[in-house]
Formats: C-alpha cells, structure tokens, sequence
C-alpha cells in the first residue's frame, strides 16, 4: 500500500514538473518568435518592464495621445514625479483595465492618468459603421498584435486577447492570438542568428537583460515635425448635442470606473487635445465630461486649457492629432503642475543610483532630443512665415 | 455515417449468429455418430454456412460499392455509352445523393474478417451487438485502419484495464513522434509533391524523380504519424493495435516490402483473398493441369499469378474508384510475379558465379532498387490520369536536370535543412528500431537526458511543424481511401 502511495505521488510531482518546465519553454521561446515590427510598442511597454520595482508616481495608460504628449524626464526634472507611457499605438481603451492590473504588478503608483480618445473614437467608429471596413480592420488587426505582442504571457494578457479579437477581429480565432506559436511558428524561416543570441543571453542572464531594455529618455517618444493649424473654433462646442451612446460601449467605461472605485485608485481621465476637431468627437467628449461627473471622476478635457498650456496651434503639432516635441514639452510642464497642485502626491522615495538614472535621463533627452527638436521647430515656423 | 456502421455491425451481426446456429445444429446432429457418418452432416451445414456467409459479405460489400465506387462504375459506363452512342447518365447527379462514409474501407474489411472467422470456426459469434459494434467502431482504428483481427482486438477491449501511468508515458511518446512526422516531414512535403504532380510537365526528369521519393517519404510518415498516434491513443488505454508498418522501407525486395508496408491490409488480403483463392477447386485444378503441361517450375508460376493478380487488382480497387490506382495494383502484381519468377533462377546463378550476396553493398542495392520501384509506382498513383501517370515516367527516366525547378520548389533553404535532419532522425530512428524499442529505452534513462529529449521534440513540433492557418490541407492521405 505504502508503495503504491509512493508511485502514485512520484507519478503525479514528476507529470507536474514536466508540464511545468515544458510551459515554461513554450512561453520564453514564444517571446522570441513574436513579430517585432513597431519599434514604438517595445520601446515604451518593454522599457516599462524594465523599470525598477515601485519607482513610478504616474503611469500614463493609453495611445499615442498620451506617448506623444508626455514626456517623462521633463515631469521629473519639473516636478521631481516619475511618470510612464504604458502605451501602444492606437492602443484599446477596452484594455484598460487588464493594463493597470499589468502595472500593479511591479509598480504601485499613485496615480494613473487614462487617455479616453481612443474610447470615443471608437465608439464613433462603430456608430458610423467604419469599424466594419477591411482597412480598419487590418489596421486594428497590427495595432493590437503591438499590444499584446509586447506583453509577457499573463492573465491580463489573455483577458485582452479575449475581450479584444472577437470584437475587432470577427474573421479571426482567439486561439490564434492566445497561443502565440500558432501565428508566430513560421517566423524561424527570417529569424537573425543576433535575435537567437540576445535571447539567449536574455534568459541566461535576465536581470542584466532589465537593465539593458531601460530607455534611455525613459519611454518618451515626441515628433520635431511641423503641421500649422488655425486656430480651433470652439463654439460649436457650446452648441453641439451630448452623443447618445450605447450600452456596450457605456459598459466599457463601466468597467473601468468600478475597478478604479473598487481598489480606490487615483484616477485621472484625459483626452488630450488635438487641432483638427470634428463636430461628432466634440459630441463624445460633452458625453465624457457628463459621464465622469455623475461617476464623480477626475475628467479633464485638455482641449479647454490649451491657453494655459501655452499650446500655439500654428507651432506645436507635427500632425492633425498630435503635439511635437515643443507642444509635449508645454503640455507635460502643464500636466505636472495639475497633478502637483490636484493630488498632491507623496513622491517615492528613490535611490541615489535611481535618482541619478532619472537626472541622466533628462540631461540626455534635452540635449539629444528635446534642445535640438524645438530649435528644428523654431527654424521651420521661421521658414515657413518667410516663405509666406 | 454511423446508421451506415450500424447497419453494416447488424449484418455482420446476424450472419455470425446464423453461422454460429449452423455449428451448435451440426454438432447436435453429429452426436454419436462416427466420422463417415458426420460427414454428409458437416457438408450440408458447411454449405448453409457459406451462403450465409457470402450473403453477409456482398451485403458489406454492396453498402460499400454503392457509396464508393457508384460514380466510378458510372462514369465507365457513360464511355461505354459513348463509344455506342446512347446518351450519357447524369454522374454528379446521382453521386451526389450518396454519402461519403469516413473508414468505410476500413471497417468493412475488418467486419468481412470478422464473418470469415466465424464461418472457419477461428472465433465464435459474438452474441451482443453492442460489444461487436465496439470492436467495429473502436474510435482510433476506424478512420484510417489498422484493419483489427477480432481475436486480436475484441478481447482487449472486452477485458478490464486498470489506469497505467507507463501506459500514459509510452502512449505520449509515441502520439510525440507521430504528431513530429506528420508536422514537421509530412506536411512540409505535401506542397512539393502536389506541385510536382500536377504540373509535371513544367519539371524535368531529375525533379520528378525527386518528386516521387519525396511523396515517398511523405506518405510513409504521414500514414506512419496516424498509427503513431492511434496506437499511442489506443496504449494509454491499456489497448495494443495490430502493427502496420515495420521498416519497409528496407526492404530487398518487393514481396518483402509488402510484408512490413500496411501489414494489416496484407494480412487480411493473404488471409482472406490469397488463400482462399489458391485452395479453390478452379485453382487446384490450373495448378495441376499447367504442371502437367509446363512442367513443375512454370506450372507452379501459372498456377500462383491468378490469386497474385486477384490479390492486387482488389487492392488497387480497395484504394478507391479510378484507374490509376487499378493500374498501380496490376503494377505491383506483376512485379511481385516477376520475383517470385525469377528469384530461384537468380539464387541459382548467384551460387554458379559465386557472388557474395550477404554483403552490405548487395543488400544497399536491393533497398535501393526496392525503393526505386515503389517510386515508379507512386507515380502510377499519383498521376492525374493513366496517359499523366505514363507521361511522368517517360519524363523521369529522361534524366535532365536543370537547378532551377529544384530552386522553384517553394521551401527555403532553412526549410530544406529542417526536412533533411528529420528525415536523417527518421532513419536514425528506424535503424535504432532494429535492435531496441526506443521508446522503452529512452523511458530507461534519467530524467536529466530523457526529459530535454522529449521537451526537445515537441519543441521542434511547435516551432518547425506545418500548421495553422497558411497550412493548407492537413488531413491524413489515407482517410480519403
């Protein structure tokens, strides 16, 4: 009897081990066979994994309109906070949540700010029908292969694949998506003998591979392009209809909102602004604000404080929805005060080795980047009048 | 599907239990009687038995040709009508109301084995239907065979199985190393064959042959994978299938190589076609009138090539309804004729000449010349038609050779590195085969070298293996038969 106990349990560690060490290698390898065709995406997800544990005051979640506004050295060196774009391109509001409880893994940060276009354009997407396209569904298909192809295996991970692949990608199975391999095998065919190497060295040495994957401007990604715009009539906005919505796309905000009240989490939403506004986002975004009030949420609508800013719309956008490099230097300056007077937050204590990463961050992204790109700005707007 | 299997069991069914009735009424009759007496007892009842009995089998055989060959049976009518001048029959019309019934040729061959067992007294009638229909429709051998003996089968599944966790382990593997051949060589094959095939005409000689040893090696792996994992299936279950593949592809010579190639449809054909053929009266009388005439050696040739023949023509036919593999049967027919010919008057010359024959490069040559001949076969197979399957060969025995149809083939060059070092593992296996079980083997060894090795394998499954959306056609070649 006694033996028979003894095999059973020999039998039943030994299966436990082997399947474990086999999903294990599954899942790592997985890693090295995902498509890695948006630098942006990697740039900010990875180097947000591979910030050290608890050193955050402000993760930012959201799309572009969050990475192209705030530009996390410039926070700290204004307002000592560490920030981070916890970003993807055209990144789905859907995701929000899953993305928040990816971040409370290795940060706690006391304040999260929620980037609530892609929300609203959405929602008009689907009103208008557009969602249905093949183009846009093309498109959502690479935006959210960026997001979840930047993810490590997780439960966050597959609760966006679940949520997100039957809605945005009806022609599409969700195993596809939730087991990697299955769309990612054939890559071996192109793969480098330099990415078999690197991940190598990353699972041999995984701590070392962290730091290595740290940005250096700590995630910020601004634009020194150039697009004028006049200025934006606002008036409509007075005069324009509060969208109606519908239930599906309320719930989704929902969600968001109940788990925010429900781990008491400071929460600021944004929609950050842009030049070229049409009259049906404005609609959205009387929804928004009446919406966040009756949940007695934090909701700025960015848009209404672009004098304060300081946001000169003939210098500060490189495109129709986002600021350049000396629009995101103005809009983070601003940000930081709002958060600074607002919420008043306990900053984390850092270490001096952080303390001097964050200085050395700034230092280098102002000389490399932000410097050199608002004085490529100047010259174009001086050039541009000229020509005039 | 299932009321066609249903009905196929209850008249495998009733005929056993007639035929069983026939013995227990014979016996009963024969009681204290003597031998001379018994006799005109045991003859009348051996004569219901085999009305019994071929009734239950064209019953089979009937469900079987309606819904496989109808449209092949119409379709040589129609050139007939044609040739006569009556207007045609409406083939896509009629086929399309008959159903495709998945394993029929399978469970049909298994079922007819079952009848004859009964009728030679091997087995007794089983007297539930419900244990019969088990052993009929025993879920891992239905679609693609192997064709189970009922005494083999039936009394593993009618017996108890307590859960063996070795069972599991030994199971696993072999489901592994099945699911490798299929993924990994087979599928990464089938695009290559398929284009070769059919557009032969595009490829020189060189490439055709390549053609035809790579579908070679294609359908080897991808039948071999299936009874890999139904076998593994079928273990983890306490149950051991009939083997269907031994290394054939080592084999000297052809009749060899039908021995160890699909073994359980050689059994059943040697068992229930071969034999009773040879042991007919017709026969008996061929082989001793020819011997009369042509003298001991030929008469014995002329005797033996009527079963030889019946045997591959219905094996040709069992693939299916076209005349390519018809042609293919008669193929390996006469080959097989021709070696049992010749074979005697080459040992003798042999011995005269004094030629070593027990040497490794004699023995490399006859595999080589096995192999070569079932790749001319293949193209039989495998050809669009008759005047295609001719057309190839011609092409092939040309010889030329130009590097761009070979470039042209659709696998990069990784591709080809990957189908090189799993065939090189598919052959270190099989040699391994010869003198150890590898699966017992490498059970033997510490987890430490056993455990990287499996985890190693279903690694290059994953990563290597053809599957997934831009796979294309991923079912078994053999399930369409």
């Amino acid at each position: 009897m006694k033996m028979k106990i003894w095999k059973l349990l020999k039998c039943t560690v030994c299966t436990v081990l082997f399947f474990s060490i086999l999903i294990n290698v599954l899942i790592n390898t997985s890693y090295l066979f995902r498509y890695k065709e948006d630098d942006n995406s990697i740039y900010m997800m990875g180097g947000f994994y591979a910030e050290d544990e608890n050193t955050l005051d402000v993760a930012l979640i959201g799309s572009s309109a969050i990475y192209r506004f705030n530009v996390a050295p410039v926070m700290y060196n204004e307002q000592a906070i560490t920030s981070y774009n916890v970003c993807s391109a055209m990144y789905p509001f859907e995701a929000t949540v899953d993305l928040i409880k990816e971040t409370q893994k290795t940060q706690n940060p006391k304040l999260y700010i929620i980037d609530c276009r892609r929300w609203y354009i959405r929602t008009n997407d689907i009103a208008t029908g557009r969602d249905q396209d093949e183009e846009y569904i093309a498109h959502s298909e690479s935006y959210l292969s960026r997001l979840v192809n930047n993810m490590p295996v997780s439960l966050e991970r597959a609760s966006i694949i679940h949520k997100l692949v039957p809605d945005l990608l009806p022609d599409q199975d969700e195993i596809d998506w939730q087991f990697d391999f299955l769309r990612t095998h054939n890559n071996w065919k192109t793969m480098k003998l330099s990415d078999v190497k690197s991940f190598v060295e990353k699972q041999v040495n995984p701590e070392e591979a962290r730091e290595e994957s740290k940005t250096e401007y700590k995630g910020a990604l601004t634009n020194s392009g150039l697009a004028q715009y006049s200025e934006v009539d606002f008036s409509k906005y007075e005069t324009v209809e509060t969208a109606k919505v519908s239930k599906e796309r309320e719930e989704v905000l929902d969600e968001v909102v109940n788990y925010v009240k429900e781990n008491n989490l400071n929460a600021l939403f944004i929609t950050t602004p842009f030049p070229k506004m049409r009259e049906d986002y404005y609609s959205y975004m009387k929804y928004l604000k009446q919406y966040f009030n009756n949940e007695k949420m934090d909701y700025i609508d960015c848009n209404e404080y672009i004098e304060d800013m300081g946001i000169d719309y003939a210098s500060d956008f490189y495109d129709k929805k986002h600021v350049n490099t000396k629009g995101a230097v103005k809009f983070t300056k601003w940000l930081g005060n709002y958060i600074v007077d607002k919420y008043k937050l306990s900053k984390t204590e850092l270490t001096t080795e952080q303390k001097k990463e964050w200085n050395a961050s700034y230092t280098a992204w102002w000389s490399k980047v932000g410097k050199p790109g608002i004085e490529k700005i100047n010259q174009k707007v001086v050039s541009l009048s000229q020509s005039k | 599907m299932i009321f066609y299997l249903l009905g196929s069991v209850a008249v495998a069914f009733f005929t056993s239990r007639i035929m069983n009735k026939y013995f227990v009424l014979q016996d009963k009759e024969s009681e204290g009687l003597d031998r001379k007496e018994k006799k005109p007892i045991k003859l009348k009842y051996n004569k219901k038995r085999r009305s019994v009995l071929i009734i239950g089998i064209v019953l089979v055989l009937a469900g079987l040709a309606i819904t496989k060959y109808t449209g092949f049976m119409l379709q040589n009518l129609n050139s007939i009508f044609g040739l006569c001048g009556i207007s045609k029959i409406n083939v896509e019309n009629i086929t399309s109301y008959l159903p495709s019934i998945l394993g029929c040729s399978y469970f049909t061959l298994s079922i007819i084995g079952y009848m004859t067992d009964v009728y030679r007294k091997k087995i007794t009638a089983q007297s539930n239907y419900i244990k019969l229909y088990l052993f009929v429709s025993f879920f891992p051998h239905i679609i693609q065979g192997p064709i189970a003996k009922y005494d083999q089968l039936a009394p593993q599944l009618l017996e108890k199985h307590k859960f063996s966790f070795e069972n599991i382990k030994t199971g696993c593997m072999l489901i592994i190393w099945g699911v490798f051949k299929k993924l990994v060589i087979a599928q990464r094959l089938a695009p290559i064959t398929a284009d070769i095939f059919s557009n032969y005409a595009k490829y020189d000689g060189v490439t055709i042959l390549l053609g035809s040893i790579l579908f070679s090696f294609q359908i080897y792996t991808d039948w071999t994978a299936y009874c890999d994992i139904v076998t593994g299936v079928a273990e983890m279950m306490g149950i051991k299938l009939a083997k269907n593949f031994d290394r054939p592809y080592f084999s000297q010579s052809l009749p060899e190589f039908w021995r160890r190639w699909h073994m359980s449809m050689s059994a059943f054909f040697k068992d229930y076609v071969l034999y009773p053929i040879s042991a007919s009266t017709f026969c008996l009388k061929l082989n001793k009138n020819s011997r009369k005439v042509f003298g001991n050696n030929a008469g014995r040739i002329i005797s033996s090539a009527l079963p030889i023949m019946a045997v591959w023509f219905m094996t040709g036919l069992w693939h299916g309804s076209n005349w390519n593999y018809i042609l293919w049967g008669v193929y390996q027919g006469i080959l097989i004729m021709l070696s049992v010919t010749f074979t005697p008057s080459l040992h003798k010359l042999n011995e005269k000449l004094n030629f070593k024959t027990e040497t490794f490069g004699w023995m490399l040559f006859r595999i080589i010349r096995t192999f070569f001949l079932c790749c001319v076969g293949r193209l039989l197979f495998n050809g669009g038609s008759i005047s295609d399957s001719f057309k190839m060969i011609g092409r092939m025995f040309r010889f030329d050779f130009s590097f761009s149809s070979i470039s042209n083939l659709g696998l990069v060059s990784r591709e080809w590195i990957v189908l090189g070092v799993s065939l090189l593992l598919l052959l270190a296996i099989s040699v391994l085969q010869n003198k150890y079980e590898v699966r017992k083997e490498l059970d033997k060894q510490p987890i430490l070298l056993k455990w990287p090795v499996i985890i190693a394998l279903i690694m290059s499954i994953v990563i290597f293996g053809v599957y997934g959306s831009d796979a294309g056609y991923t079912s078994f070649i053999y399930e369409q038969f």
